[in-house]
């Protein structure tokens, strides 16, 4: 430091700084001045071991402005710590970084603490947390713990040997997905591929499916039981990273996806898809109908298909209908796709008899794509004849009004199973869907031996043909239900002949033995 | 019978280009339906199997295929339109989709004689779908609404564009160079264009459904370019086109309206007309995301037209102005961050007036928040200097965020072949943020000059010099050097990786002549010439050493794999074991401390930090305090921390080894230590308050 500079002294006063700089006073001025009126009046500061490490001029000057700041900031004064000694002892901490109290308050550090910051900026100057406390970017953050490693572990505990077949579904409720898992669960079980079904969305798992033995991995229950915490809390990236490591742990030979929001996010996510493509040996998807919302927006996890198509070996579809759609709208090569004909359990007729059989059944969601609102129109042409509705609301996307439905019209609230319905007193089943892939109910139904009424639509003729009579012209074609309706009433011969081949359409292609050699073929396996 | 070609150019869209030719093909049966012939023709440059499969299905409408191996849309675009069989080309991407009506509008309009060769046609919307909704009207560049200098901030016509090829022979078409950040071809095409008044003209009732894809599957997304340097920029083409407005009828000359949005009360910005909607109904069915506009909030879907930011034009003329044409030296300082500024600043616009015999022209921008005014007059007196006032760009132009940095960034683009002088200055930090690979690429030559004379952590010049070196040493191209006071030599050689040059002897004295003894005398002395600064040479600082942190008096051994070490300390015959990943700082004191804490604490086992410095997936720290009361939970949610791509430090020292595989990643080593935890007997403890610090990999490396 050369002794020119009038920063080797404290200063006293920042007059004597002024005489300095306009050169009234030199060195030998300044010496005489501190040597006449002794250290109060200021002294050379010559001992390096007074410099603070951790001293910043900008912090020093950024909070007290007086006038050693302008000649600070004019290039006069070089630093900062000799106008603080002149403030007295205490003023130093205005400028020492670990011990300035509005840094130590904006980053809620402890002196201790700010000193590791500090010598770690040192260390790498310009990078390092110091940045982000100047700029009040940093703070303290407690996050809710995820709990990866104890699911991870919650996972392996589970899960018993090696499950050959996963089925990634969203959850066990009543609609087709579930439908279409658990006919490829049975279907696997039977080429013993130790079948497993994955929940990646919600815990739910009605009796049905709970009643049935089938091996599940309910993913959103078990974090619930292991963290603590509700799965639907988690972040969606979150529960991709469960159902991916989850998956990473069955390690499977092959894994199907049905409907799981999550299970289609981990497959177009750029790591978790490597990770789940790595892990297991085929991957496999199914997509189903789109669904058309009433405002005419297209929705369905079709979408997916582009960004899929790279690591899926096959799409599985429900009906040829569909899967041709696919071949035209996004050229989908007919080699990676397959359409499944999904079985029923065997006919299990409830009895043809026309003195019983008085009702029209609907049975489906109260929903826009269902249609529920036209039975109204078709009962009031038909005042004689009592139609009973079972269903609820998924969608929410339509309100029935059932204060203005005639009054041959009866709300029976929701259906758990085809069981629940009054089969053996409806002559018909009507069903008057705006879009459907190949609707399960119909299989169902049509094995209970009750003829079905419908419009040609998505993919119904993979299981009543092409040239159904009881096809209507459109969803929307009242007289078309009533004319067929009022046929099926009229004629028992006519519903019986119907139901005839109802019969033959189901045992001949929708057999659980068909399906089990579409099924083993779908995935490149042999069955038997 | 009318001809056009059709030039679609394709990579690897896969099945994303289904819809594309699906919709293309019900527009050219639309043309062949009425008598005119449109040649379709496949540019597939170094496209993929499954996308040249979907190509062979389309072999009834595909007229030609021609693979090329360019790797660049531009390249590819412009040797397809050269190969066309006719004049007239249509320009496709592989993933958009048009209205039906784009080739028979587009014939009936050349039949009628309304077809002019200078003139650029595009759909009248442009309707974006998928990862985004919207839509755009299509503005008339001769329209008097719209001023040329809007390209200055934004893009306003895109290549999907039906054109006559022989305007590509006046402009060729330009290509992108990630490298060095200058790209937008359409978007540099257009501003060449219209600066030759070629005009820009839609094509009634048409549509381009242009495909937005979520970020993460984004092929084309790439930060941080800019348009190139046009003609349309140059200052005296800038007062051609205003005093060309001045004579026009209906002219809009309003010199900034910057308190509303638009200029000018817009006309025609409303709810989508009915053909709209019929057009949504027919490509729908080739692209089910199309169908999602009806899914909009009645009202929220507008035909709107284009930002007509008349403060744009402004800006742009303040920032452009009063350039010669000579190559630039930009001086960018923030009056805050340097000392002595008003004196210092000037010694640079003195230094870059006199380099190499006055052949350059300084250009000074500079922040001016601290209460001092430059006087633009006195300076280009002074020193031919133009100035750029970041308080008058920022308060009388008042740019948006979203364009605040490329309005910026257009005199530098402007001008090839400058010389960019950083003293530190919080605008350059901001616009090197974004575009540092245009500035180190196209410039000459880029310095930072660091003025401070001892190190101050907080000092603002060092952090945005620091900041901007960091950007530029991840670039990996073109340096960013660093010239510094001798005195600074020692502070920051062999500590930092930065490209770093002294500074010459005669700045030194002139900075010395202007500060500090600025009031001694009035002196015409405090010059230096900038030629010594620019070839000032690097000091050999790059390579840097790091300092061995384990104090010396522990014996270390350590075995290192992937991103973890595992080290054995050993003093005075005490053992412990350090597992620390790579990204990890750590006091070097605190390896003592911990040591020491652990053999005086025999119910002890693992020594980790207190406070975790963690950076998050935005690049921001956070600070977390780890209770140990339950050791297992705080390893647990450092593996979620790091499953959630946070960067995480972990530095633990241990009282025995605690896996006997070493672990190889961060993740490895939290798992380890969180089995390891379950153990109660293992308690763990931290050793006061110490602190780990994440850190980038690229910038700090442990070195046992």
């Amino acid at each position: 430091m050369k002794t020119s500079d009038i920063s080797t002294y404290w200063q006293t006063y920042a007059d004597l700084i002024e005489l300095w700089a306009k050169g009234i006073w030199d060195e030998v001025d300044l010496a005489a001045h501190f040597d006449e009126h002794g250290k109060p009046e200021g002294r050379r500061i010559v001992d390096a071991g007074d410099w603070r490490q951790d001293w910043s001029d900008t912090l020093y000057f950024s909070q007290v402005h007086n006038d050693f700041e302008w000649w600070w900031q004019k290039g006069v004064l070089e630093t900062g710590l000799y106008a603080a000694l002149a403030e007295g002892e205490s003023a130093l901490e205005q400028g020492c970084i670990s011990r300035n109290p509005t840094l130590q308050e904006k980053a809620s550090l402890s002196a201790q603490s700010m000193a590791q910051v500090v010598e770690n900026a040192h260390e790498n100057l310009g990078l390092g947390p110091m940045r982000d406390i100047v700029a009040g970017a940093g703070f303290w953050g407690e996050s809710q713990p995820i709990g990866f490693l104890p699911m991870q572990a919650a996972v392996q505990a589970a899960i018993s040997g090696k499950n050959r077949y996963v089925i990634v579904l969203p959850w066990l409720e009543s609609g087709g997905a579930e439908l279409v898992g658990s006919w490829h669960y049975k279907a696997a079980q039977e080429l013993g591929l130790d079948p497993l079904i994955v929940l990646g969305d919600a815990p739910n798992v009605t009796k049905r499916f709970a009643g049935q033995g089938m091996n599940i991995l309910n993913l959103p229950q078990l974090y619930a039981d292991t963290i603590g915490h509700t799965y639907q809390h988690l972040r969606i990236e979150d529960r991709v990273e469960i159902l991916t490591m989850a998956l990473e742990t069955l390690a499977p030979e092959r894994m199907h996806l049905i409907h799981s929001y999550i299970g289609y996010t981990a497959l177009t996510n750029k790591d978790a898809r490597a990770r789940i493509r790595a892990a297991c040996g085929q991957v496999d998807v199914s997509a189903f109908c789109p669904h058309i919302h009433p405002n005419g927006a297209y929705d369905g996890y079709f979408r997916y298909i582009p960004a899929l198509v790279d690591i899926v070996d096959t799409f599985i579809f429900d009906n040829t209908w569909y899967q041709r759609e696919m071949a035209q709208v996004y050229g989908l090569d007919p080699a990676k796709s397959a359409a499944l004909k999904y079985p029923v359990d065997g006919l299990h007729p409830v009895g043809f008899s026309a003195k019983k059989r008085k009702k029209v059944l609907w049975a489906s969601r109260f929903d826009s794509q269902k249609n529920p609102q036209i039975v109204g129109e078709i009962a009031a042409k038909m005042p004689d004849t009592d139609f009973v509705m079972y269903g609820r609301k998924v969608m929410g996307d339509v309100e029935i009004d059932w204060d203005t439905m005639p009054d041959n019209v009866s709300d029976k609230g929701e259906f758990f199973g085809i069981d629940d319905l009054p089969l053996d007193e409806s002559f018909a089943f009507l069903y008057t869907s705006k879009f459907d892939g190949t609707p399960n109910i119909l299989l169902e139904v049509g094995s209970r031996g009750v003829p079905i009424v419908t419009a040609n639509i998505g993919g119904i003729s993979d299981f009543l043909g092409a040239d159904w009579p009881l096809y209507v012209g459109s969803p929307e074609d009242v007289d078309g239900y009533v004319s067929h309706l009022r046929a099926l009433q009229s004629s028992p011969k006519t519903a019986k002949k119907r139901i005839d081949e109802q019969n033959a359409f189901l045992t001949g292609d929708r057999s659980f033995a068909e399906f089990l050699s579409a099924f083993a073929q779908a995935i490149g396996l042999e069955s038997g | 019978m009318l001809q056009a070609s059709a030039i679609v150019n394709i990579h690897r869209e896969g099945l994303l280009l289904t819809p594309t030719l699906n919709s293309l093909k019900l527009a050219k049966d639309n043309a062949t339906a009425a008598g005119h012939r449109i040649e379709l023709v496949i540019v597939a440059d170094r496209s993929d199997a499954p996308t040249m499969a979907i190509v062979e299905r389309y072999s009834g409408i595909v007229d030609r295929v021609i693979p090329v191996e360019f790797g660049d849309l531009g390249a590819s675009r412009e040797y397809g339109i050269r190969q066309a069989a006719n004049d007239w080309v249509f320009m496709h991407d592989a993933d958009d989709l048009f209205s039906s009506n784009w080739y028979t509008r587009f014939f009936e309009m050349m039949a009628a004689g309304e077809i002019d060769e200078r003139t650029v046609y595009h759909t009248d919307l442009f309707a974006r779908f998928g990862h985004n909704q919207d839509i755009r009207q299509m503005i008339d560049s001769w329209d008097p609404r719209f001023h040329p200098l809007f390209l200055a901030s934004e893009w306003y016509y895109s290549n999907k564009a039906v054109l006559n090829r022989k305007l590509f022979d006046e402009f060729p078409m330009p290509y992108n160079d990630t490298r060095t950040g200058i790209g937008n071809e359409d978007w540099t095409w257009s501003c060449h264009t219209i600066d030759k008044e070629v005009r820009h003209y839609k094509i009634p009732e048409t549509i381009c459904f242009y495909r937005v894809k979520p970020v993460e599957q984004s092929m084309g997304l790439n930060p941080g370019m800019i348009h190139a340097a046009s003609p349309l920029f140059e200052p005296d083409n800038m007062l051609r086109y205003d005093i060309h407005r001045a004579s026009a009828p209906h002219n809009i000359s309003a010199f900034c309206d910057t308190m509303v949005a638009k200029g000018d009360p817009v006309i025609g910005d409303g709810p989508p007309p009915d053909w709209f909607w019929r057009e949504v109904a027919i490509q729908q069915e080739f692209e089910s995301l199309i169908s999602d506009y009806h899914a909009m909030e009645p009202g929220s879907l507008r035909c709107q037209l284009p930002n007509l930011h008349y403060n744009v034009v402004a800006a742009t003329q303040y920032l452009m102005r009063d350039m010669d044409e000579r190559p630039k030296i930009f001086v960018f300082a923030s009056m805050a961050n340097l000392r002595a500024a008003d004196r210092v600043v000037e010694q640079f616009l003195a230094a870059a007036r006199d380099y190499q015999g006055q052949s350059h022209q300084p250009v000074l921008v500079v922040d001016d928040d601290d209460g001092f005014v430059f006087s633009d007059f006195g300076l280009m007196g002074r020193y031919g200097a133009k100035l750029i006032s970041i308080r008058a760009y920022r308060d009388l132009f008042k740019p948006e965020d979203w364009y605040y940095n490329r309005l910026l960034m257009r005199p530098i683009v402007q001008s090839p072949n400058c010389i960019v002088i950083d003293l530190g200055s919080d605008t350059f930090a901001r616009i090197f943020d974004e575009f540092h690979r245009v500035i180190l690429e196209n410039a000459t030559d880029s310095i930072a000059v660091l003025a401070d004379k001892s190190v101050d952590l907080l000092s603002p010049a060092l952090n945005n010099i620091a900041g901007n070196v960091a950007f530029a040493n991840a670039h990996n191209g073109k340096d960013l050097r660093v010239c510094l006071r001798p005195e600074m030599r020692d502070a920051l050689a062999g500590n930092v990786d930065w490209p770093l040059a002294l500074w010459p002897q005669g700045l030194s004295d002139a900075i010395e002549d202007v500060s500090r003894l600025r009031y001694r005398q009035l002196t015409d002395q405090a010059s230096f010439d900038l030629a010594d600064l620019l070839e000032s040479p690097l000091l050999d600082s790059k390579a840097q050493k790091r300092q061995r942190r384990v104090p010396a008096a522990f014996k270390v051994k350590s075995l290192q794999k992937g991103e973890v070490t595992v080290s054995r300390l050993t003093r005075d015959g005490k053992v412990s074991y350090l597992y620390q990943t790579s990204i990890t700082w750590v006091s070097a004191q605190n390896y003592a401390i911990a040591h020491d804490f652990l053999h005086a604490n025999p119910h002890i086992w693992l020594v980790p930090p207190q406070i975790n410095a963690l950076l998050s997936p935005e690049g921001k720290y956070r600070f977390r305090w780890n209770n140990y009361s339950d050791p297992q939970q705080v390893f647990m949610t450092w593996y979620d921390q790091l499953v959630t791509k946070n960067r995480v430090p972990i530095a633990v020292l241990t009282r025995e080894q605690i896996n006997k595989t070493l672990p190889e990643t961060p993740l490895d080593l939290a798992r380890a230590l969180y089995v390891y935890a379950g153990n109660s007997a293992k308690q763990a403890s931290a050793s006061g308050e110490t602190m780990a610090i994440a850190m980038s990999p690229k910038m700090y490396e442990f070195t046992g």
